[in-house]
């Protein structure tokens, strides 16, 4: 039998049973002791099997008070005409910026190795780190596809240094810059995440100590809570992401035009089959580029003038060959809606905690694929097989994944047998089986 | 403009990507690199070839390669100093400044970039007034000088020349050692002086992406007449807005050939591209071709987009611009017209006239166009 599955957030907590029915939920406290309320009051005995949390975004007070991060980079003598956050705004630079060094190593496209490892340089850098970095983010040349020299300086470093190391190839994103930036960032909110994590965490081992943990990504698919430590770019947005996802799942479908409407503004998204569109954008953090790419839903402002004919126009593209999916309303939006046939579902304000409950496990796949060695078709599956991998190691259940198609984008200016091949799978979350001594 | 300093270097980085007609790379990238260069070594002079004795050598600069490669391993800067050593040890002078080959976000970057790096200042010029995907597509080349002798830098310090031979060989020859050398290179090519770019007239390249760029940090993106700002700058017009509704590339013979369609109001737009835009056309009917520019922006940023970070169910909005006019004379539609690129149509202007090199009149242009 199944047990009950909670989302949580900074204004309320929810329990669904395994039918989506809410069990309970709580309000107006902080996500902890909502979540310890939940337990101890509301639903006793019964068996939770996981909580999936959102947190709130990071503030830039918290970027100033995060880790001092050490940056090595693996790719001289290439690269060194941007050294590690050489071109970073000023202020994020004045407060995050540890050592940093370019060290030989690194990959070309098709996995020659550029420069062996410079494992002493390596060495050195980390006694300079030590007491004065509280973090440290690698990042390598064509490190996604040929990990080896990222792993060696992450294992060494960690080996040295008693502080957390984040690898660029952590973040599956194109460039060398937007994985070293996600990384660095990344390495920076460690402790921030950690503090948030830790307070659920400490509730649920006292309460519900085989309950699982997972922490919402903005794309409104989760991270284990172990893993989500080391991910603090990516959960940004989650929010917003679970409030399309949870207002998806209320109107009882898999697939709808979504429309949130807040004081401020009202959000125009779509969810098809679990995953929001991307933008096409990678997300920028104070002017810093990272490898997290942002999902598509468009924020009109109540403030400018002209609400309703932008509202319309929001809606009406994001419904654009897409006419056959119902639009799901939350919230007051009555007149600039009318003409559309809508779902307003009951609950709607626990969307974004029931979005969170529900959610599933994605992982993607956007890399360049050397084809000299194998045929199309194979790099194909290779790529398809690892978003799959990624999909699992997210908590998903392999027998539920569903995959997009594998796009492929082919190289420019020189034609060479490698392309960018992007795809991502997506499944339920797997369930505890009973465990036979 | 006088000088590139760390508070334009977005701006002209932003209007690179106009002359990049949907390629010539990524802009941050482009931006990353100028603005590490400033900081390290100060803002960097922008000169007038004018400016210059006629007999001074300059130093052709371009980056080689496959932009996504570049993003991966960007330049060192040893290749610098390595390209300008071997370049003077060859002529057997010193060269004056820095001379932009392509107008292209990375481009522009590197050649900016490369200037600081040596202490020199950079040409307010450049050989293409746009990107175009082989060195021999030049203006200087259209004069009948030959692109050879070119240098190749590698990040690993290899050096290779190729001393002479038929310009398109040469092109050919340069991607072919490109792989080797993992898909990025530094480049000069053409023996040239600031008396060679003062004669032809390309100036103010680096200004123009300035300004360029400022009037696309104007734009309004969610309305169409809210790019008028950049149209007024660029001397565009905006041909469409649509959704991204399929892009495909296939490998063919050279470089790949790549389609994107949009569902736009007036019907299926259909944008062909290689490296970058080379046609727009709508239900059959070609509205703009190359030479001229043809440009994507994003409808929710109104950023320029690269044609092959397409996503489909992007909104955005198409804008064909004007290019530098000695590429509509026969000899500059032979070179970089849409038959030089294998496209069996004639050459369409920005705003659907026929171009001037075609031998037509314009008015036959705007009929095939309402047909």
């Amino acid at each position: 039998m199944s047990g009950l599955r909670v989302g949580v957030d900074a204004t309320a907590a929810v329990a669904l049973d395994e039918h989506d029915r809410i069990r309970a939920v709580r309000h107006g406290d902080t996500p902890a002791r909502m979540l310890e309320q939940l337990l101890t009051r509301d639903i006793e005995a019964a068996v939770i099997d996981r909580v999936v949390a959102i947190l709130p975004d990071p503030e830039p007070a918290e970027l100033k008070a995060g880790a001092r991060v050490a940056v090595l980079r693996i790719g001289a003598p290439a690269t060194t005409a941007i050294p590690p956050l050489a071109a970073w705004p000023a202020r994020e630079l004045a407060m995050l910026a540890g050592p940093v060094t370019v060290v030989r190593g690194g990959h070309e496209y098709d996995g020659r190795v550029s420069a062996p490892l410079d494992l002493a340089a390596v060495t050195e850098f980390a006694h300079g780190c030590a007491g004065i970095a509280g973090a440290v983010a690698v990042a390598g040349v064509h490190g996604l596809e040929y990990p080896e020299h990222e792993r060696l300086a992450a294992a060494l470093l960690a080996e040295q240094l008693s502080v957390p190391v984040i690898r660029g190839g952590e973040t599956e994103a194109l460039g060398l810059l937007e994985r070293e930036n996600t990384a660095v960032l990344d390495a920076a909110m460690t402790a921030a995440v950690d503090a948030r994590i830790g307070e659920l965490t400490a509730v649920l081992s006292a309460r519900q100590p085989n309950a699982e943990l997972f922490v919402l990504r903005g794309d409104g698919t989760v991270l284990p809570a172990h893993r989500a430590r080391r991910h603090a770019t990516a959960l940004i947005g989650a929010a917003r992401a679970a409030a399309l996802h949870g207002a998806v799942r209320l109107a009882g479908t898999a697939s709808a035009v979504v429309v949130e409407a807040r004081s401020d503004a009202a959000v125009v998204g779509r969810v098809r089959g679990g995953l929001l569109p991307g933008a096409g954008r990678l997300r920028e953090i104070a002017g810093i580029r990272t490898g997290v790419r942002t999902p598509r839903p468009v924020v009109v402002s109540r403030r400018q003038a002209g609400f309703p004919d932008r509202f319309g126009a929001a809606l009406a593209r994001m419904r654009a060959g897409h006419d056959e999916l119902p639009v799901v309303v939350l919230g007051d939006l009555a007149d600039e809606i009318a003409g559309v046939p809508v779902i307003r579902p009951p609950d709607g304000e626990l969307a974004a905690v029931l979005g969170a409950a529900t959610a599933e496990a994605a992982g993607s796949v956007d890399r360049i694929f050397w084809q000299g060695a194998g045929d199309r078709q194979e790099s194909a599956n290779r790529a398809r097989r690892l978003a799959r991998d990624a999909a699992v190691r997210a908590g998903a259940d392999p027998r539920t994944l569903r995959e997009t198609p594998v796009r492929a984008a082919l190289t420019t200016y020189v034609p060479v047998p490698a392309a960018r091949l992007q795809v991502t799978a997506i499944g339920a979350l797997l369930q505890p089986a009973p465990v036979t001594p | 403009m006088e000088q590139v300093a760390e508070e334009c270097v977005e701006d002209v980085v932003r209007g690179a990507l106009h002359f990049g007609s949907g390629g010539g790379g990524d802009p941050y990238l482009g931006q990353q690199l100028v603005v590490a260069a400033i900081r390290r070594h100060g803002p960097i002079r922008l000169l007038s070839p004018e400016t210059l004795a006629p007999d001074t050598p300059v130093l052709p600069v371009v980056s080689g390669g496959t932009p996504v490669a570049l993003t991966e391993k960007v330049h060192g800067t040893l290749e610098a100093r390595t390209l300008r050593s071997v370049v003077e040890a060859r002529i057997g002078r010193e060269c004056a400044a820095v001379l932009p080959v392509q107008l292209g976000s990375v481009n522009v970057a590197v050649a900016l970039a490369v200037a600081a790096e040596l202490g020199l200042p950079c040409l307010d010029t450049d050989l293409m007034r746009r990107t175009w995907p082989s060195i021999d597509m030049t203006l200087l080349r259209l004069f009948g000088y030959s692109a050879a002798p070119i240098t190749v830098v590698g990040g690993a310090g290899v050096v290779a020349e190729f001393s002479r031979g038929a310009d398109a060989v040469l092109g050919g020859l340069l991607r072919a050692v490109m792989p080797g050398l993992g898909l990025v290179a530094l480049i000069s090519a053409y023996q040239v002086t600031a008396g060679d770019c003062a004669r032809f007239h390309a100036g103010g390249s680096i200004s123009d992406c300035a300004r360029i760029g400022a009037a696309l940090a104007e734009v309004a993106p969610a309305q169409e007449a809210g790019f008028e700002p950049y149209l007024r700058a660029c001397g565009g017009r905006l041909v469409c807005s649509g959704t991204v509704a399929e892009l495909v590339q296939r490998y063919g013979e050279g470089w790949p050939r790549g389609v994107v369609s949009l569902r736009t109001p007036e019907g299926l737009v259909r944008l062909d591209f290689q490296n970058e835009n080379l046609i727009v056309s709508r239900e059959g009917a070609v509205l703009a071709t190359v030479p001229d520019l043809i440009g994507i922006a994003d409808s929710d940023t109104g950023a320029l987009q690269q044609t092959v970070d397409l996503v489909t169910g992007q909104e955005v909005r198409v804008i064909t611009g004007p290019v530098d006019h000695r590429w509509h004379t026969p000899e500059g539609l032979t070179m970089v017209g849409p038959r030089a690129f294998g496209y069996p149509v004639d050459a369409v202007r920005f705003d659907g006239a026929v171009s001037a090199g075609q031998g037509r009149s314009a008015e036959q242009g705007r009929s095939a166009e309402r047909g």
